[in-house]
């Protein structure tokens, strides 16, 4: 095989996968907070103080996504390029529901009747379509996706938009609504008061979600080993499917379980600890899926429509040349995430903290 | 047009003019509002004056309302580059990628952290922690406009740069980190527009008073208010002059297209400046008042210097550059500076001749009225002065490097994006509904003073007192001040109560 990957290819393939966990578990429950907030919460002092085990952090926890995209812009312009113009109307279905959602938690509060309960709408939605269109997404690059000479996805509109929905991305997409849900049950259990009816309620959810995130996670990846993988062309990713990739994700699936294991003892008994055991269960899953990826971003689907000859290794949009900024970029790139990573950790210590402690609906009064 | 309805390029920059507009409609709010925010936070903080807390609640509010907009829609711009420049994100992903990253992990990190401590934490936090968290909000915006205004300058003026050829095509590639960031316009127009957004928030915080003012309502705090949104306006317009010719000494040095393009002229000579005209293109010139040789003058302090006309450009690209749209903006923007000016010395003099502190004023209805409105001003000037820069870049989305009609998505289609500029229409229309009404209710609310454990006795305390009936029936103490304050049943005991108030709202 002739694709070569430097290190500081790798390293930001890493980086980005570190962002993608801290973004899946800290947006992750605040999305999963909105999918449940029409369930869990019955009144409107209900309906409040999910708001506001939220408030203080949701837009800080979003930052993340946005570092995502930046990251992978300037690491790999292809790949951010092909995926976001080639997922051009589910890309801006997440937007129009995260723009929906931001002024949504704003405002749900301060306005009463129709207008109020339009934003309430909007949150629950806004919150629900980004956790499943972001399983879709991760199921089509495993599935491959169709790609051009020039590297764009190939196929017109409306197919294209369809296409999207094959059997392993809505599988992936269920998965992640349920580890959303997970997570925002998770956090409501870690931060409302013991014995009241919303806390109950979500402590009711956490198992059966904990439970069903697993259920699925394993049925995803036996489709995935059993059915896509057999079908894929030769060249490429595949062959870093085998050996130690294999061993490692064998590994990152038991941690899953074992996670979820740990979740299950401890909700009830140990909220915070409960909520750092189903945090893992996402970062595990989301490892095996990066694991699984290594070393492409986008792979391409079928060998007619490979981006170079099929004997060149790069048929696919990996991370090595020419598809990877330079090293001077990455480099400049590294050091400044070098000063900015441990300054975004601080201001995440300092909220955390200032916000720590069970919250009610009128813990805040602004 | 029929054919542009079709087509792919058009929309997709119909779609970017329009949300990144209505991205900076509320961005300059934000950055100017911020500023008067932590300056009366700052205050209170000072004197503890539950007056004073109530002022910077209000800031608080219509703040946070306004932010929580451009955080809303900075999202769509982010995404912007990946699903409808494709091939431009491309072509510069190796240089402007990383401001993107980096305004994401510097600045909206530190805003929306201490934004959560604006909103949430007045009571969880000391007060000293609540004054910084203040600062460092502004602090945030100001640090993520230098970011994304660097990724900017350097689609202006691009550096440390080369382009190469990749089995992919070709694309630029950093040679030199700090020559692509301080790239040759970042200065000029960095200082440019924050102090254009400065300006702003001083027009907002005097039109404010000025309208408390008219109603007859909170006039101390609108009176002190007043005054201090005069004096910020006064500097930050003084500044204004060496920015702004600063950035026109940038443009004549390195886009002398787009520089003859603002003043519309063909041919070589030294550069005119119009006070206003009309661009008469097919006899190349305009028609209006003129200072000859006077934008030389503004940009090499020598009315003499000869500026290349347009006809000594390559003519295909001046076809693609629209001059008349490019002078027009250029020109509106140049008259919002003296009318800006024209209003800073009425303020001024309305502020320390008319407005005594402790008497009715006297100032005509049509000068508040003046005041009321004079934001518009800064507020179109900014959009004009953009314009300006991105119009007149054309036909370049990389000066020089990456035409604009390359720059696209070719894998987005025409229905997508009528789909998209559909949604755009109306969930931005419907969020520009809702701010209204938010800020609006804010407003005619005013800064009312409630009653706490603490100021009980200041409530008590007050003579010669009115009572009043606000909107929703809430019992409102109005002192000789003018300040109103929300009282309980038991303060309203023994005090004269009056239905209405002159002046005051209904
Ligand atoms: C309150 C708003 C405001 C006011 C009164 C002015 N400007 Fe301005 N101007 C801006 C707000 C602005 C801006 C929105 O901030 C721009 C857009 C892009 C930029 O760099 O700043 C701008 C751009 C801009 C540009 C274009 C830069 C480019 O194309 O790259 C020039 C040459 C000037 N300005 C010059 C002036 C002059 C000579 C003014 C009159 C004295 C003036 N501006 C007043
Ligand atoms: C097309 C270019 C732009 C992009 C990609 C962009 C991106 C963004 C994003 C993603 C956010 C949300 C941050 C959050 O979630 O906290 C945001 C907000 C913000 N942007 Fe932009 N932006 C653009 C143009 C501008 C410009 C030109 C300025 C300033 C001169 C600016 C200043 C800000 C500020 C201060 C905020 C904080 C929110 C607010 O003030 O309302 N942006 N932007
Ligand atoms: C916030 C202030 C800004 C305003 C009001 C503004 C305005 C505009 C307008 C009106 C256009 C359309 C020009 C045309 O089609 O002829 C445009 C294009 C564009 N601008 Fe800006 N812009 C702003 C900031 C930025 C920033 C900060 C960036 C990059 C970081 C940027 C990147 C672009 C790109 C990529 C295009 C598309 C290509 C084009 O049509 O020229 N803009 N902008």
């Amino acid at each position: 095989m002739g694709l070569e990957v430097n290190f500081l290819q790798v390293l930001w393939f890493i980086l980005l996968t570190v962002v993608m966990v801290a973004y899946y578990i800290l947006d992750g429950f605040d999305l999963g907070v909105g999918g449940l907030y029409p369930f869990i919460a019955k009144t409107d002092e209900e309906k409040t103080t999910l708001r506001n085990i939220i408030g203080p952090v949701w837009d800080g926890n979003e930052v993340w996504l946005l570092t995502l995209g930046g990251a992978l812009f300037a690491a790999f312009p292809p790949a951010y390029a092909t995926t976001f113009s080639g997922f051009y109307l589910a890309i801006m279905v997440v937007l129009f529901c995260l723009i929906l959602r931001a002024v949504a938690i704003h405002y749900a509060g301060s306005h009463e009747g129709a207008l109020g309960s339009w934003w309430h709408i909007a949150f629950f939605i806004g919150s629900l379509l980004p956790m499943l269109l972001y399983g879709v997404a991760v199921g089509n690059l495993l599935n491959g996706v169709p790609l051009l000479a020039n590297g764009d996805v190939a196929g017109s509109f409306p197919a294209r938009f369809i296409q999207l929905l094959g059997v392993l991305p809505l599988l992936c997409g269920v998965l992640s609504l349920l580890m959303g849900f997970m997570q925002g049950a998770a956090w409501t259990v870690a931060k409302t008061h013991e014995g009241t009816a919303l806390h109950d309620r979500a402590l009711k959810l956490v198992k059966p979600f904990t439970i069903g995130s697993i259920v699925v996670f394993i049925i995803a990846t036996v489709f995935y080993v059993f059915l896509v993988v057999p079908n894929m062309p030769e060249a490429g990713v595949k062959y870093y499917l085998g050996g130690g990739f294999a061993v490692a994700r064998i590994i990152t699936i038991v941690l899953a379980i074992a996670a979820c294991a740990g979740a299950l003892v401890f909700i009830g008994k140990n909220n915070l600890l409960g909520f750092i055991c189903t945090s893992l269960v996402v970062a595990f899953v989301i490892i095996t899926m990066v694991l699984s990826l290594f070393p492409a971003l986008v792979p391409a689907a079928t060998p007619q429509y490979a981006l170079m000859a099929a004997e060149n290794a790069g048929v696919t949009i990996t991370i090595g040349a020419p598809f990877a900024s330079s090293n001077l970029a990455l480099t400049a790139m590294a050091i400044i995430a070098a000063i900015g990573v441990p300054l975004v950790l601080i201001y995440h210590v300092i909220a955390y903290r200032i916000f720590a402690g069970k919250v009610h609906h009128d813990t805040y009064k602004h | 047009m029929g054919e542009l309805l079709f087509d792919v390029g058009f929309l997709s920059r119909f779609q970017f003019a329009f949300t990144v507009i209505y991205h900076f409609l509320f961005v300059p709010l934000s950055i100017g509002l911020g500023l008067i925010l932590a300056l009366t936070e700052t205050r209170y903080y000072k004197t503890r004056n539950p007056k004073d807390k109530a002022a910077s609640k209000l800031w608080v509010r219509i703040f946070t309302a306004t932010f929580a907009v451009g955080v809303a829609t900075g999202i769509t711009m982010e995404f912007a580059f990946g699903t409808n420049w494709a091939n431009y994100s491309r072509f510069v992903g190796d240089i402007f990628g990383a401001p993107l990253a980096a305004e994401a992990l510097f600045a909206f990190f530190l805003e929306s952290v201490f934004l959560g401590v604006l909103i949430f934490g007045r009571d969880k936090v000391s007060p000293k922690f609540y004054m910084v968290s203040a600062w460092l909000v502004w602090f945030g915006s100001a640090l993520s406009a230098l970011w994304i205004i660097i990724a900017n300058s350097w689609m202006q003026t691009p550096a440390g740069y080369e382009v190469v050829e990749t089995e992919l095509g070709s694309k630029a590639v950093l040679t030199d980190f700090f020559a692509a960031a301080f790239n040759p316009s970042l200065g000029a127009r960095y200082f440019h527009t924050v102090d254009a957004l400065l300006i702003l928030g001083a027009f907002l915080a005097m039109a404010l008073c000025a309208y408390y003012i008219k109603k007859g309502r909170f006039t101390h705090f609108a009176k002190t208010g007043f005054r201090i949104g005069a004096i910020v306006a006064l500097v930050t317009t003084i500044i204004m002059l060496p920015t702004a010719h600063e950035q026109a000494v940038v443009v004549a040095e390195n886009q002398p297209m787009k520089l003859a393009a603002m003043e519309a002229q063909w041919v070589d000579e030294p550069a005119a400046l119009y006070l206003f005209g009309i661009v008469d293109e097919a006899n190349q010139t305009v028609i209006g008042p003129a200072i000859p040789g006077g934008t030389s003058f503004l940009a090499s302090f020598d009315f003499n210097k000869v500026y290349p006309g347009l006809n000594s450009f390559d003519s295909q690209d001046v076809e693609a550059l629209n001059v008349p749209f490019i002078f027009y903006m250029y020109h509106l923007m140049v008259i919002g500076f003296g009318l800006i000016a024209i209003v800073v010395i009425l303020a001024l003099w309305t502020s320390f001749k008319k407005l005594k502190l402790n008497q009715k004023h006297d100032i005509p209805t049509w000068l508040l009225n003046l005041f009321i409105w004079a934001p518009l001003i800064p507020f179109l000037s900014i959009q004009f002065g953009w314009a300006v820069a991105e119009v007149g870049r054309q036909p370049w989305v990389v000066y020089g490097l990456l035409r604009t009609e390359d720059a696209i998505s070719e894998a987005v289609s025409a229905p997508e994006l009528w789909i998209t500029i559909l949604l755009f229409f109306i969930v931005y229309g419907v969020i520009f509904v809702t701010w209204i009404k938010t800020i609006h209710g804010y407003i005619k609310r005013g800064p009312v003073v409630e009653e706490t454990a603490h100021n009980k006795a200041l409530i008590d305390d007050i003579h010669g007192e009115t009572v009043i009936k606000e909107h929703k029936g809430e019992q409102l103490l109005i002192d000789s001040e003018g300040n109103e304050y929300l009282a309980h049943p038991h303060s309203l005991d023994g005090k004269v109560a009056v239905d209405t108030v002159e002046g005051a709202e209904k």
